[in-house]
């Protein structure tokens, strides 16, 4: 209105004055009234908390009024009539009437804590509650009602305890409610993440996960990804090959679908359908390097190289079953048990650590024989297919032992489990995140044409099935959640 | 040397005055009650001591108890037999469960809370979250931002469900 006025104004002079003034009352009038609601917001006092006046009426007259949320939020509770109904004290449903002033009150009052400023008490009644002020007094959805439970305000501790026991797509679930909710599930998010088994990635026309603990898809939408092709999962990256030239490699964040540009000279022939590629460490760090392995040979390179240190699996009548990066550099195993420990920058040298026992000589059903990283220590994993129509399969596991050189073999993997991918690939994980499995193998084999997710169980060499739709001869990979979120 | 909450009893009351009475090795699972009755044990030692629970009904109070008896009596009882009798205790209704789980997180009783966050748990499996909002009577109050984020996660987190879909 005084807008309105000052634009008046400027067409007629005399108005000016009389503008000025009614501005000058305006300013007034609200600052009193700001000045009163200061004050009441200060003046409460607020009675008892239940148990001592459980069934007193007089101990709670002549008293106001504001509770402490109430306080908090400085928001006024008033009404002149009369009664107090608050959530627990009473929960027998008294009502208690003071005087000509009401609390509505939820919390505050178990605390048990007297408010007690009698003096300063400012009868708030002959303020004209604003919109706000009677709106906020209809939508306490706590005043009077002890039926409503506020599930979001849970103590911490339990909506951790809730949390342990959610799979992951009730872990968003969760985080998808409401603010205090996703607060504590973003607080925990990468402790969660360390307890989920692993999922089964790949790229078809779509791309996402297949977790078989809960047995679903976790389809994600990411355009980008159509159609190229899974080489590897390595420091929670995707390792990717462009779609049509098959020369160029890209990391990718399987969850939250950032792109790394990975600064990899170009390959100069066609990879392989099946090959396998890994990293060394995260592609940020100064130490990141880049393996490649194919049918007939496997090559090496860093960040910023010019061209790949590429070795042939057959030299010299020495044949190369497997290699991995181990403790930084490339350890690679060949057939007489020996392993070769590759520096790309001193290509083509390398070291060899000659092994006592050679225990990979006899290769006549062996399928596969691949290197895995156990927790600092080195593992070699036999696949013998005799015949796997009948699914007589037997899986040898031998850990190599560098004080005395010696492959020793493993009955045993304890808690653990290996988890092998359709080429090269074998991981490493902690059972505690698996369900009633341990000291077991996971594998992919073709079964009467169909491919299927087996379990291998090391204790007895039984083998199960697992269902896990995925499709036919696509390369796939397993993804560590820990990793990538 | 025993503790001294096995020579004792402990009186429990809750806020509208009902009282129960414990056995001072029941009360041992309520870390509430044994840190209260540490600091109480050099002025009385008439073998009684009484803790008030200022706001906890007399009726959750007494699953509450029944609960740490049960517990209290765990040699008696199988593992097996004990988790039956948890899935029955604890299908109570939703108002009585929230009651229990901040009775539970007051007096600190850690298999309570076990129990009962499990419960929860298993409320919240398998629903969509605007399910689990009408199911506790929760208002949504997120930011707009919030909003954009958890919409872009939302595509993930519960997209693609059947197979035909995915391939």
């Amino acid at each position: 209105m005084s807008a309105y006025l000052f634009f008046l104004s400027l067409f007629f002079p005399s108005i000016f004055c009389l503008t000025m003034c009614l501005c000058e009352m305006f300013k007034k009038l609200r600052g009193r009234r700001r000045d009163e609601q200061e004050r009441s917001v200060h003046c409460s006092v607020v009675t008892k908390s239940s148990q001592p006046h459980q069934d007193k009426k007089d101990d709670i007259s002549n008293v106001v009024t504001e509770s402490n949320q109430l306080l908090q939020d400085r928001k006024e509770y008033e009404i002149n009539s009369v009664v107090t109904k608050s959530n627990q004290p009473f929960q027998n449903g008294i009502e208690y009437e003071i005087g000509s002033v009401v609390t509505k009150s939820n919390q505050p009052l178990q605390d048990g804590k007297e408010y007690e400023i009698s003096e300063e008490i400012t009868p708030v009644s002959h303020l004209p509650p604003t919109d706000t002020e009677v709106s906020n007094v209809v939508e306490n959805p706590h005043a009077g009602g002890r039926e409503l439970r506020d599930w979001c305000d849970l103590p911490d501790l339990v909506l951790f305890l809730i949390l342990k026991w959610l799979s992951l797509s009730d872990f968003f679930a969760f985080s998808h409610v409401c603010k205090e909710w996703r607060f504590i599930s973003k607080t925990v998010k990468r402790e969660y993440m360390a307890t989920q088994p692993p999922l089964v990635c790949w790229i078809t026309s779509t791309y996402g996960f297949y977790s078989w603990k809960e047995e679903r898809f976790y389809k994600k939408n990411q355009p980008a990804l159509k159609g190229r092709r899974i080489l590897g999962f390595s420091h929670g990256f995707l390792i990717l090959l462009h779609k049509s030239d098959k020369r160029f490699f890209y990391l990718v964040n399987p969850v939250t679908g950032v792109e790394v540009m990975a600064n990899f000279p170009w390959f100069p022939k066609w990879i392989n359908r099946y090959a396998h590629a890994s990293l060394a460490s995260p592609p940020t760090s100064p130490d990141c390097m880049f393996l490649l392995s194919d049918i007939n040979f496997f090559c090496v390179c860093r960040p910023g190289d010019l061209k790949w240190a590429v070795y042939q699996r057959k030299n010299r009548g020495i044949v190369i079953l497997s290699e991995i990066f181990f403790k930084g550099k490339v350890y690679a195993l060949n057939d007489k048990g020996n392993i070769l420990i590759y520096d790309p920058s001193h290509h083509p040298e390398f070291t060899i650590l000659r092994a006592q026992n050679n225990p990979f000589s006899d290769s006549k059903y062996c399928t596969s024989t691949r290197l895995a990283d156990c927790g600092g220590e080195l593992f070699a994993i036999q696949c013998f297919e005799y015949d796997h129509r009948r699914r007589k399969v037997k899986f040898v596991v031998q850990g190599f032992d560098f004080m005395t050189c010696e492959w020793v073999r493993l009955n045993n993997l304890g808690n653990h489990v290996l988890l092998l991918d359709r080429r090269r690939g074998a991981f490493w994980d902690d059972a505690a995140n698996w369900e009633d499995s341990e000291n077991c193998i996971y594998y992919l084999s073709n079964h009467l044409d169909n491919e299927k997710f087996y379990v291998f169980h090391m204790d007895d060499g039984s083998v199960e099935d697992i269902s896990c739709p995925i499709p036919y001869c696509f390369p796939f990979c397993w993804v560590f959640p820990r990793l990538c979120f | 040397m025993a503790s001294p909450s096995h020579t004792r009893t402990v009186t429990l009351k809750s806020c509208d005055d009902v009282e129960f009475v414990l056995d001072g090795s029941v009360a041992t699972l309520s870390q509430t009650l044994v840190s209260a009755m540490a600091e109480d044990s050099s002025s009385s030692d008439d073998g009684t001591f009484t803790w008030c629970v200022s706001n906890i009904t007399g009726e959750v109070l007494a699953k509450v108890v029944e609960f740490c008896n049960k517990h209290a009596d765990i040699s008696s009882s199988r593992g097996e037999d004990l988790k039956e009798w948890d899935k029955a205790f604890i299908s109570v209704e939703l108002d009585l469960l929230y009651d229990l789980i901040l009775a539970a997180d007051n007096l600190n009783i850690e298999s309570l809370l076990d129990l009962t966050a499990q419960r929860v748990a298993d409320e919240i499996k398998g629903k969509m979250p605007h399910e689990i909002r009408m199911l506790f009577n929760i208002e949504k109050d997120f930011t707009d931002e919030e909003e954009r984020e958890i919409r872009r996660e939302h595509a993930w987190a519960y997209g693609g469900e059947s197979l035909k879909s995915f391939l």
